[in-house]
């Protein structure tokens, strides 16, 4: 298997089901799966964080952590990076609580212009600035979808994988957050 | 930036080749195998009182023991076993027979194993490895496995690790169930479960009181033991005594005393006194004008001949009318303009009767009552209600008295049971057998639910008493074994002790119980150390040679090791 694709085939998914069956009798054959998903799990933690090593400590965590769960692990038909996110993220929320810092939220300038369309907000200094505050008040878990939608352009089938509900609830869930933060902004 | 979150623009990202430096899965594998945790206790000789999220589990404080070597070759033996499967059948000629079940998925069924024992297989219960449902025939493989020999047998670890800590787990009956569908391993449906109903036989010390057990899952991956419910335990009727039980006498004298305190419980309660309720008086019935009405003399003329009967009715009913019932069966009305040959009269329920009209070559069945219209019945329900107030106040008189009896003759009997007990434990204490067991042999069923395929047991932790001593082995031509599975069974207690046999093992057992134990040796024959020969052991020494018997005589099958093995 190559590099994954942000949306998972079936047969993918079922092709790559016995190479973690066959991590979960022997975890010496963890490593394909840790090959193919050390880089997105890891610009993943980086986005969170901004820094290289916090991030190659925290990958460091992650995977450890998929190794000593994957006995328990069972194909629900979401792709396995789905649960490596869920890892990653907790594991990310984990070391901000334990340090007491804010996460890092890596936002590239055009994602966030795109955005500021999506709310309806002119392209100026005042609105860019009150979107910020808007998204800096918005809860981890609502934040995340944004995070996942438009700053990192996933589509809503893997947005609910990782975050683990279903693609019409990731977006129905989305949509309600924009409608709030375009209220908010109108305020 | 932000109060809640450090928002960043633009930041550089790593280059691909910058991740991969970071990437090394030998070291992962190293920290993952470094932190997996501890398979056995490393030290042994110690006795744990067993407390926490375990001793809720099993609501009691049990005293827990280890086994096996001295603290210099504990890591050994962890190591030992840590390097062989973790279920590991000793003898590789003998194959666990398993029943097998054909399963329409739709339908799911129930299912009886030769023991009496039942799997209730739900509907749509079964899935792929990809979570799919399955359709058609699935056959689900079953076995049971219930005393040392089957535990032997199976190579399954009756001992479980928890927080470093190992216990020994006597088992109440242990099943295997799997389910396949054109030779291929399906799994369970999330949310659904296959009831089990497994008979056995365990050792109970109050004949009436379920003992409690618990039911684990063996989890292979993890090498261990998972807790999953308490073991739902029935006891059935049947007591099981074998003749060759050196107490069978005295047991069997205090189950018959028991047997005939309990007849005669049933008697007390069968005497009149005990059981003669008083009877309700009945309710008036009205005249109900759908209803057609029968003649006056209707009485006369269908029970001439059985004046007994004609007087006892008119004293009941007097000069009431009859009529037929609501609940009759269809009838011709044309019935009534025939002259019937004779009739017969039966009583039925709620002051109904059966009449039956007869012809040479018919017979009409009807439903009848007798009724009362205005006044007569408005005056007889007048009486009825003064009828009834007696009766509830004699009943509830009736009902105290009953209760009173009843727990008069309670008292007596419980008297009478406890005797029996101080009878029986005063026949064992005298029958000079310490290593003899004086509990009951009971048919039981463990109620659980398996909601998934694997090894389940019904069982609890031990807490023997136990001597032990520094152990070297050797066959009785004075050749040594060592690095060789042990097995040890004490006879009080459903379980198998494996240890790893080797110089310096120290050996726990019950001095006061028939022990044997026993290797196979590397031309797969048994070689066995006695019960007798345990008795010879002088513990105050502190250590001993156990000198195994070889059984020479080839092993073919589970009858070959029952036969070996029986003591």
């Amino acid at each position: 298997m190559s590099v994954p694709n942000r949306t998972v085939s079936t047969e993918d998914m079922q092709e790559e089901w016995l190479e973690i069956q066959a991590a979960q009798r022997e975890p010496a054959r963890f490593r394909p799966l840790y090959n193919r998903y050390y880089d997105p799990i890891f610009r993943f933690v980086f986005r969170r964080t901004a820094d290289e090593s916090l991030t190659a400590d925290i990958c460091s965590q992650v995977f450890l952590k998929a190794m000593q769960r994957l006995p328990k692990y069972e194909f629900k038909g979401v792709p396995f990076s789905a649960w490596l996110y869920r890892i990653a993220s907790n594991e990310v929320a984990q070391h901000f609580r334990n340090s007491q810092k804010n996460r890092v939220v890596s936002i590239e300038e055009k994602d966030f212009s795109d955005m500021m369309d999506e709310v309806n907000e002119p392209q100026n200094e005042l609105s860019r600035e009150q979107l910020l505050q808007a998204l800096d008040q918005l809860k981890e878990a609502d934040l995340q979808l944004i995070e996942l939608r438009f700053f990192e352009q996933r589509p809503f089938k893997e947005i609910a994988d990782i975050v683990g509900i279903t693609e019409s609830n990731a977006k129905v869930k989305t949509y309600r957050i924009l409608e709030r933060l375009k209220k908010k902004l109108t305020q | 930036m932000g109060n809640n979150y450090n928002i960043q623009f633009n930041p550089e990202e790593p280059s691909k080749e910058s991740i991969q430096k970071h990437m090394d899965f030998d070291a992962l594998l190293q920290r993952f195998e470094a932190e997996q945790p501890p398979k056995s206790k490393a030290r042994v000789r110690q006795l744990y009182l067993w407390g926490g999220a375990i001793a809720a589990a099993v609501a009691a404080i049990l005293i827990v023991i280890g086994i096996g070597q001295s603290p210099a070759s504990s890591v050994d033996e962890a190591a030992y076993f840590q390097a062989q499967a973790f279920v590991n059948p000793p003898l590789e000629q003998i194959k666990p027979t398993f029943a097998s079940y054909s399963v329409n998925t739709n339908q799911g069924g129930v299912y009886e194993y030769e023991t009496g024992s039942r799997l209730v297989v739900p509907a749509e219960a079964f899935m792929d490895d990809y979570g799919k449902l399955i359709e058609g025939e699935v056959a689900i493989h079953y076995r049971e496995m219930h005393d040392y020999v089957d535990f032997f047998l199976s190579g399954i670890p009756m001992s479980y690790d928890s927080a470093g800590v190992r216990y020994n787990l006597e088992s109440a009956g242990m099943v295997e169930i799997f389910a396949e569908q054109n030779g291929q391993r399906v799994r369970m449906a999330p949310g659904k479960s296959i009831d089990v109903e497994l008979v056995a036989t365990i050792n109970v010390p109050n004949l009436n009181i379920p003992p409690k057990y618990n039911i684990y899952k063996l989890d292979t991956e993890a090498r261990n033991w998972e807790y999953q419910d308490i073991d739902r335990i029935q006891l059935l009727d049947e007591t099981v005594l074998e003749e060759s039980d050196p107490l069978y006498e005295a047991k069997q004298t205090y189950l018959s005393t028991l047997a005939q305190i309990e007849q005669r419980i049933e008697e007390a309660l069968g005497t009149q006194e005990m059981t003669a309720e008083p009877e309700a008086p009945r309710a008036p019935q009205a005249y109900d004008k759908n209803y057609p009405t029968l003649e006056l003399d209707f009485l006369e003329s269908v029970l001439q001949g059985n004046q007994q009967a004609l007087l006892q009715l008119k004293e009941q009913y007097g000069d009431v009318i009859w009529q037929i019932a609501p609940s009759s069966p269809a009838y011709d009305e044309r019935a009534f303009e025939v002259v019937w040959q004779s009739a017969s009269l039966e009583p039925l329920q709620n002051d109904e009767f059966k009449l039956t009209l007869m012809h040479e070559d018919t017979q009409v069945p009807l439903h009848v009552r007798p009724v009362l219209m205005g006044a007569e019945y408005e005056q007889a329900m007048a009486l009825h209600q003064d009828q009834l107030a007696a009766y509830e106040k004699e009943l509830a008189a009736w009902n105290a008295r009953l209760a009173e009896q009843r727990t008069a003759l309670e008292a007596t009997m419980q008297a009478e049971r406890k005797a029996a007990k101080e009878t029986y434990d005063a026949a064992i204490a005298s029958i000079n057998n310490q290593t003899a067991d004086a509990r009951f042999q009971r048919k039981i069923v463990n109620r659980f639910q398996a909601k998934s395929f694997g090894i389940w047991n019904c069982d609890r932790p031990i807490a023997p008493d136990y001597q032990e001593v520094e152990a070297t082995f050797s066959d009785n031509t004075g050749k040594a074994f060592n690095q060789k599975t042990g097995y040890l069974v004490d006879k009080k207690k459903n379980t198998i002790f494996r240890f790893l046999a080797t110089d310096g093992a120290t050996v726990p057992f019950d001095a006061n119980s028939e022990n044997m134990l026993w290797v196979v040796t590397d031309d797969n024959q048994i070689a066995i150390y006695k019960p007798e020969a345990f008795k010879r052991i002088n513990q105050k020494k502190g250590s001993h040679n156990f000198e195994l018997q070889r059984i020479d005589r080839k092993v073919e099958d589970e009858q070959d090791i029952r036969e070996m093995l029986e003591f």
